[in-house]
């Protein structure tokens, strides 16, 4: 039980964001030494901000930008934090649910369209294949009606409908305002994914990802989950020229084996 | 008297060698003193690295790895691409070479479009492998040829008063 207990301390740790500026009201950078890394590049950045993205909110909440010189350059500008914490289960976790908030209105007017995406979270796993190491990716986006979508993008091998090892869907006309999505990872050659946005997970039936056959994942190949990152990267080239200057906000991320989180 | 400091230092002289294998991790050790290098990820380099930075940062196209010894001095690295038609990145790691974790700010740079060179500076913490990435901007899979000038920490090798 030695990787449950490092990955309970991990979600301490990382709840502590909000925590610590609670009981200190202060929200300052330095809580982002809860995570067990962070990266940050050429002119990208990451803060410790008020207020909480919770209905009762927190002190504090994380903010990630790519910063002004973003739009001629930096294709692989990056304001993430990350939590290495599953790793330390050999192989990875083979069963990981995670929760976090988020706040994406800064993102809005006409630019904003299917040609728009960024990764809020990246949750990799073990192993690479079909070029790629992602189990599961969420993506921010939109389309012709300039409205927020969210789509999450996982490693289903031979199942994918696509042929490129991946199973998607989207959550489509998701309003401004805090939102939290939680999901629900079971890896394995009898794989699946289960989310929720805005959803109480310990009280409500989630959603299952699609395949091409119903919504079983074939996700051996990438073994199970080493680690968790959260911000924004890997943008589209019409993010980075006419968002680049764009905050989103991240809020209370947990993680958990078996447990659903809920709000 | 005389005295006789004499450094390892990391020199911006380049005398091109191009690598005989693929630059996979780990990847080439940048000896002391540095003369430069040349590489070349079309021929010499594999797409061994599909994402770094725990998927934050992709590497669709090929890479090249190098190993550097950290002794606490500073490393400043510059790649430059041969002709305008790549777009060359380069991230800064260490633990482990491709999964390990990111340098942030100037350990990373992705900053310069095609064509453009790409610097990379840090303090290389004495006792510590560092993995230099060279590799394919997002969105590309291209490859190319490149140069790598620089300096590499400086080593006091010998100290004495004569």
């Amino acid at each position: 039980m030695k990787s449950l207990k490092t990955l309970m301390l991990a979600v301490a740790s990382l709840a502590g964001l909000g925590i610590a500026g609670s009981a200190f009201a202060q929200c300052a950078d330095t809580n982002l030494s809860a995570w067990s890394s962070t990266f940050t590049n050429n002119s990208s950045a990451l803060h410790v901000v008020a207020t909480g993205l919770e209905a009762t909110p927190s002190a504090c909440k994380l903010s990630a930008t790519f910063g002004a010189n973003v739009a001629t350059g930096q294709t692989n500008a990056a304001a993430i934090v990350i939590d290495t914490t599953p790793g330390a289960t050999a192989g990875g976790e083979p069963r990981y649910r995670a929760r976090f908030y988020f706040n994406v209105d800064s993102l809005t007017g006409t630019p904003l369209d299917g040609s728009v995406q960024s990764t809020m979270m990246n949750v990799v796993g073990n192993a690479a294949s079909s070029g790629f190491n992602q189990i599961l990716r969420v993506f921010h986006r939109s389309n012709s009606s300039h409205q927020h979508v969210i789509r999450l993008a996982a490693a289903c091998g031979a199942n994918s409908p696509t042929a490129d090892g991946l199973c998607r869907t989207d959550i489509v006309n998701v309003p401004a305002g805090n939102h939290y999505l939680e999901f629900d990872i079971q890896t394995g050659a009898t794989g699946s994914v289960t989310y929720w946005l805005d959803s109480n997970a310990t009280s409500t039936a989630g959603t299952l990802i699609p395949s091409n056959s119903g919504t079983t994942m074939n996700m051996s190949a990438w073994g199970g989950v080493v680690s968790m990152s959260m911000g924004i990267s890997n943008a589209s080239p019409n993010y980075r020229l006419n968002f680049g200057t764009a905050t989103q906000y991240f809020d209370a991320f947990d993680s958990r084996r078996q447990t659903a989180i809920g709000p | 008297m005389k005295i006789r400091v004499l450094l390892c230092l990391g020199a911006l002289l380049m005398v091109p060698t191009f690598a005989s294998a693929a630059l996979t991790c780990p990847g080439t050790l940048l000896s002391k003193p540095f003369s430069g290098a040349q590489g070349d990820t079309c021929t010499n380099g594999s797409n061994s690295i599909t994402s770094m930075c725990s998927g934050g940062v992709d590497s669709p196209g090929n890479d090249d790895a190098y190993q550097i010894n950290g002794d606490g001095s500073a490393v400043s690295l510059t790649v430059t691409p041969t002709g305008t038609a790549w777009d060359v990145a380069v991230q800064v790691m260490t633990g482990a070479c491709g999964t390990g974790t990111c340098l942030s700010g100037t350990g990373s740079s992705d900053v310069n479009g095609a064509g453009g060179a790409e610097t990379v500076s840090f303090t290389a913490t004495a006792a510590t492998t560092y993995w230099v990435i060279v590799y394919s901007g997002q969105l590309s899979a291209n490859c190319g040829t490149y140069t790598i000038s620089g300096q590499l920490p400086v080593s006091l090798q010998k100290f004495s008063v004569d």
